[in-house]
């Protein structure tokens, strides 16, 4: 097969975006399955999340932050558009945690998103409140009421 | 109040089911899980005519789309830059044994390249060199005929990168085998044993490595490459069968103006 030539628009830039997909991208996975609760939309989020970084790679000073909070907004997004679909899709299954941590994960799928977000946000990836309302694009007593409701409600419903 | 978790217990019970969820999702192959069988988001877009996508996005979905019809094969491949085709390394014809994860040999050479530097080639199925259907010219041919023995390799130069060898199953493969006369998007079927990794495609990453499936009975040997600059992977060529028995191919309508930017 016969090449044609190749050009490289800026290799530093490309090396750039290279390191941070591999430096994020098994994080934000995971990130936004706990945001979404399904393997395969948290896999097409970060993508898109990646690619609206590249769109916009050279404006962005922190692009890090820039990528976490869209995989957020889109977490956000996907889950408000997708409340009925989300009814067909087939469930997770294929292993077994222990019964008050599946209770736990299955009670997270009743909250609100935006609940739900700050909480994964809040105890998984260890954001101060403050934090949480920088990425979340809220005031940080937006951010604490959120986890405080969402908190009452799981422990309503938690098995002791 | 005493049948409820303290805050702390609920507060502590809330961060072992993310802490476990997250490493089930980091295990990945567990994560697998979550996959339906089905490439259900596929088959509504390609197979049903009713409900079919815009055509630009049909195409992204058949963005490295490999290509069988009767006896044809067609590969998707990525090239390097100097010019070798990496598919000579792959084009092993049908018999060669399935392997959906292991990464061909010749692509720890490869560089970045442009998505303007993508052609398109045909070969004979089992050929060893590809003639090129554009030798310099980055601009493909409209079509692609089959070899007089209607069998073909349908060489793509999207982009390339060294590939990291545990990216290899981000690939899926879409399998368009129309009957005659009918739709070519009917009887799209994918390949590959990770259902709905097509996905990975339409997004800004798409890791691929030299690839092998067989789709019933025949063999079709995929190789491509790491792409991993997010407008190269929008730019992915579509291909699509002519009623003729040809093929069409070229950038995806709507992402042109990508090329050679």
């Amino acid at each position: 097969m016969t090449g044609t030539s190749s050009r490289r628009t800026d290799t530093g830039v490309e090396d750039d975006f290279s390191a941070l997909y591999r430096d994020q991208r098994d994080r934000l996975r995971r990130v936004a399955y706990l945001m979404t609760g399904q393997a395969a939309v948290a896999e097409e989020i970060v993508h898109d999340a990646f690619l609206r970084v590249h769109g916009r790679w050279r404006s962005l000073d922190v692009p890090a932050a820039y990528l976490r909070r869209t995989v957020v907004n889109l977490c956000l997004a996907w889950r408000s558009r997708s409340a009925m679909a989300r009814e067909r899709e087939p469930r997770v299954g294929g292993w077994v945690d222990p019964p008050e941590l599946d209770e736990t994960w299955a009670l997270l799928d009743r909250l609100p998103r935006d609940q739900r977000v700050a909480l994964v946000l809040r105890y998984y990836e260890d954001l101060a409140v403050d934090e949480i309302a920088q990425v979340m694009g809220c005031r940080p007593a937006t951010v604490r009421t959120r986890i405080h409701r969402a908190l009452t409600a799981l422990r309503k419903e938690m098995t002791p | 109040m005493n049948d409820l978790l303290t805050p702390e217990e609920a507060e502590n019970r809330l961060r072992r089911t993310l802490a476990a969820r997250a490493e089930r999702m980091a295990d990945g192959d567990d994560a697998q899980a979550d996959w339906d069988p089905t490439p259900v988001a596929l088959v509504p877009l390609v197979a049903s005519p009713a409900r079919r996508a815009p055509v630009a996005r049909r195409a992204l979905l058949a963005a490295a789309a490999v290509v069988a019809v009767g006896g044809l094969a067609a590969a998707v491949a990525v090239s390097s830059r100097d010019g070798s085709s990496p598919a000579d390394d792959t084009t092993a014809g049908p018999g060669t044994e399935p392997d959906a994860t292991e990464p061909g040999a010749a692509v720890t050479d490869l560089q970045p390249a442009s998505c303007a530097e993508w052609t398109v080639t045909t070969t004979p199925l089992g050929g060893t060199e590809p003639p090129p259907m554009v030798p310099s010219d980055p601009v493909p041919p409209s079509t692609a005929p089959a070899d007089s023995l209607g069998r073909s390799y349908i060489s793509m130069q999207l982009a390339t990168e060294p590939i990291d060898p545990s990216w290899a199953d981000q690939l899926a493969i879409v399998v368009h085998r129309p009957a005659p006369g009918a739709d070519p998007s009917d009887e799209a079927v994918q390949v590959g044993d990770r259902p709905g990794r097509y996905r990975a495609m339409q997004g800004a990453m798409a890791h691929m490595g030299s690839v092998t499936f067989d789709v019933d009975g025949e063999t079709i040997v995929v190789t491509a490459w790491q792409v991993s600059k997010a407008d190269l992977i929008r730019v992915a060529a579509s291909v699509e069968p002519n009623a003729d028995g040809t093929w069409s191919y070229g950038v995806l309508p709507g992402y042109e103006d990508h090329c050679g930017g």
